[in-house]
């Protein structure tokens, strides 16, 4: 491995679309042929809507006739001592490392996979990500290790296989082991962070509480890889400013679903293998198919045998999927997720998310933490509790100025309020980005 | 790799520095302990402690960077790790109870609260396959004389760790048992003090562990 040369695997992450749609399509094929023949899951579902491999030609064949499954099917179908559901394509005695995703929306599914499997998830999506997003050999990582989520695991295996070295302090990632965590990059000094973005606050907080120069934290790290909560440039911005890393990249993607990326330099979308997933777009009511570029609910289906078996699963997020070569020179998908599907609102007919705001709010007054506030209410314009910074926070002047450039590019107006930045609503460490019901009148007064 | 040790005087911070030969003699450490205690190829280990805890670390390479062979790779084991936090009691209950593992290694402190986030408190009864209880105790914590798990299901086995001795132990009895191939092993001044064989820049480290005729016997396997 040359540590300064841009790609993992170039020839796979350059590849032209012809030859990516001709792997994806023999990929699919026989993943389709696996699970008629083996899955009990698929296998009922298929027939109960009359379709076999066979009939399956084409993709439009394949988005057409075979049916999108939801995390509610596989909820039904697991039974205890048997949390894989026929969801798999290997023996239930290969399994060998289950992880779990992170139950956002209630009840944790289980994923499993075997040593093999592991090996080749590392090699085609994992070591490529992490290239990406200049993890290189030699480095010395932070990171709080976690071996329940999918993706703790699998940087464990890249930083293995890349001859990466590895720093963790005692604890997880909550706020009560933040001062572990502060001490840890103190001490050891890493080259490379890896975590989640509330933390670089609460970071520089603690290290602020103790008398450290907050930027002292992060002195020693060059790069940074986030995930877990939604990454904005204004947010980026900000972080790089008060640290001065050298680049922060986004992670993300969803367990049930089997995929996931980081974006590259260009910060455009998270870049989705697409010899790896295959990523669809349909619209959130009808399901009917979206074109790439533009926004829908996605689809995903793992090309890869020997673990997960995952064909048409539905997600639960208003995501963008953009199919054209980026700057950096890759081909493969550049993925957003704007938010959650319950965190979407319709206002003038427009479907909307926090993200779109938050692109509004960050123009006029940089990142900022806001909560929408009963957007289904009525009234001509949108509502928003703005988290004031610092005591003279100039975005207190330029409340109209929101309103006007929300006009232009969302076609709505905004009616925004300051407040202090506790006074905004949280729930379970993550702040609530829209509030509905009686509660979001109960936020009076901005002291 | 560098963990933060288990924090035990506060502000005090220490660091375990692990090469990867420690790593690996660790993980067969802990594959001899858990083969002892009767755990076989094909068992699934829910870990229900924290992932930088010592035996936690080296259950499974999928848990550490660096390692290429865990203890459950070398018994042929699945696994699956739960946070040691109590306010992940529930997600573990639930996993107990999903997943219906043979094994379940389990923080001290944590029986409890698991216990109860289980339906009518009993173990046993949530998942008939368990076969195997190992109890992280870590040093310097007092040791407990009987650890309840639910109705039938007792401590059995003890699974000692000195961060500091980068030691893992099974305490059964009464006795100490460890591989002797990887440890200096030797009662001082009536404490046992242990010394790792596998990383020759340790010193010994004394425990809290009184040994002699009324403390606990040291057996090497
Ligand atoms: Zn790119």
């Amino acid at each position: 491995m040359i540590a300064d040369r841009e790609y993992y695997d170039e020839e796979a992450e350059t590849m032209s679309y012809k030859d990516l749609e001709d792997i994806q399509f023999r990929k699919l094929k026989a993943v389709i042929r696996y699970a008629y023949d083996n899955s009990r899951f698929y296998r009922k579902r298929w027939k109960e809507v009359g379709v076999t491999p066979d009939d399956i030609n084409s993709m439009h064949d394949f988005q057409r006739r075979i049916p999108p499954y939801t995390k509610d099917d596989v909820r039904r179908s697991t039974a205890p001592g048997d949390p894989t559901a026929g969801l798999y394509s290997c023996k239930p005695e290969e399994i060998s490392i289950y992880s779990m995703t992170s139950g956002t929306t209630g009840v944790n599914t289980v994923l499993g996979m075997g040593q093999a499997f592991a090996d080749e998830i590392v090699e085609k999506l994992f070591m490529r990500h992490y290239w990406m997003t200049k993890l290189r050999p030699g480095m010395k990582v932070f990171q709080v290790l976690t071996g329940w989520h999918f993706l703790g695991i699998m940087t464990n295996l890249v930083l293995t296989k890349m001859g990466a070295s590895c720093v963790t302090p005692w604890g997880t990632t909550m706020q009560k082991y933040i001062h572990n965590m502060m001490r840890t990059m103190l001490d050891n000094k890493p080259d490379y962070f890896i975590g989640i973005p509330w933390m670089i606050q609460a970071l520089m907080e603690e290290a602020t509480r103790i008398g450290v120069e907050p930027r002292k934290v992060f002195s020693s790290v060059r790069y940074m890889q986030l995930s877990g909560e939604p990454m904005t440039q204004g947010l980026r911005k900000k972080i790089m400013d008060e640290t001065d890393v050298i680049d922060v990249f986004d992670a993300g993607g969803n367990t049930d679903g089997v995929w996931g990326s980081a974006d590259c330099y260009v910060h455009r979308g998270w870049h989705v293998w697409m010899d790896v997933d295959l990523l669809e777009l349909v619209e959130m009511d009808s399901l009917e198919p979206v074109d790439y570029g533009g926004k829908g609910r996605w689809i995903s289906t793992l090309l890869l045998l020997g673990g997960p078996l995952v064909i048409r699963y539905l997600g639960d997020d208003l995501a963008q999927v953009e199919r054209e070569r980026c700057e950096c020179g890759r081909t493969h998908y550049r993925v957003r997720i704007f938010d959650r599907l319950d965190n979407t609102f319709r206002m003038n007919g427009r479907l909307m998310t926090p993200y779109e705001v938050s692109l509004v709010v960050e123009e006029v007054c940089g990142y900022r933490l806001f909560t929408i506030v009963n957007p289904e209410a009525g009234g001509d314009k949108l509502k928003l509790l703005i988290g004031r910074e610092g005591d003279r926070d100039p975005c207190a002047e330029m409340l109209d100025e929101i309103d006007r450039v929300a006009h232009k590019k969302l076609g709505i107006g905004i009616e925004a309020r300051l407040v202090a930045r506790e006074r905004l609503p949280f729930a379970h460490r993550k702040l609530v980005r829209i509030l509905r019901g009686p509660d979001g009148t109960l936020i009076k007064g901005d002291r | 790799m560098i963990i933060q040790a288990e924090p035990w005087d506060e502000p005090d911070v220490r660091y375990i520095y692990l090469t990867r030969r420690s790593l690996e003699a660790l993980a067969e450490v802990l594959a001899n302990l858990m083969d002892r205690s009767g755990v076989h190829a094909r068992n699934k280990v829910l870990v229900y402690d924290f992932s930088m805890s010592l035996p936690a670390i080296v259950v499974s390479r999928a848990y550490a960077p660096e390692l290429r062979r865990g203890a459950c790779e070398i018994l042929d084991c699945s696994m699956m790790s739960v946070d040691g936090v109590p306010e992940l009691a529930a997600r573990s209950a639930f996993m107990f109870s999903m997943l219906q593992p043979e094994v379940l290694m389990i923080r001290s402190e944590l029986v409890s609260v698991f216990r109860s986030n289980l339906e009518r408190g009993d173990i046993a009864s949530a998942n008939p396959n368990l076969e195997i209880v190992l109890i992280v105790h870590p040093d310097p914590a007092p040791l407990p004389r009987e650890v309840k798990l639910g109705p039938g299901v007792f401590s059995r086995h003890l699974l000692y760790k000195s961060d500091d001795g980068l030691f893992l132990g099974l305490l059964e009895d009464g006795s100490l048992y460890y591989p002797s191939g990887y440890y200096d092993v030797k009662c001082s001044s009536g404490f046992v003090e242990v010394r790792p064989l596998f990383a020759k820049e340790r010193r010994s480290h004394r425990t809290s562990l009184e040994c002699g005729p009324s403390g606990v016997e040291v057996v090497s396997l």
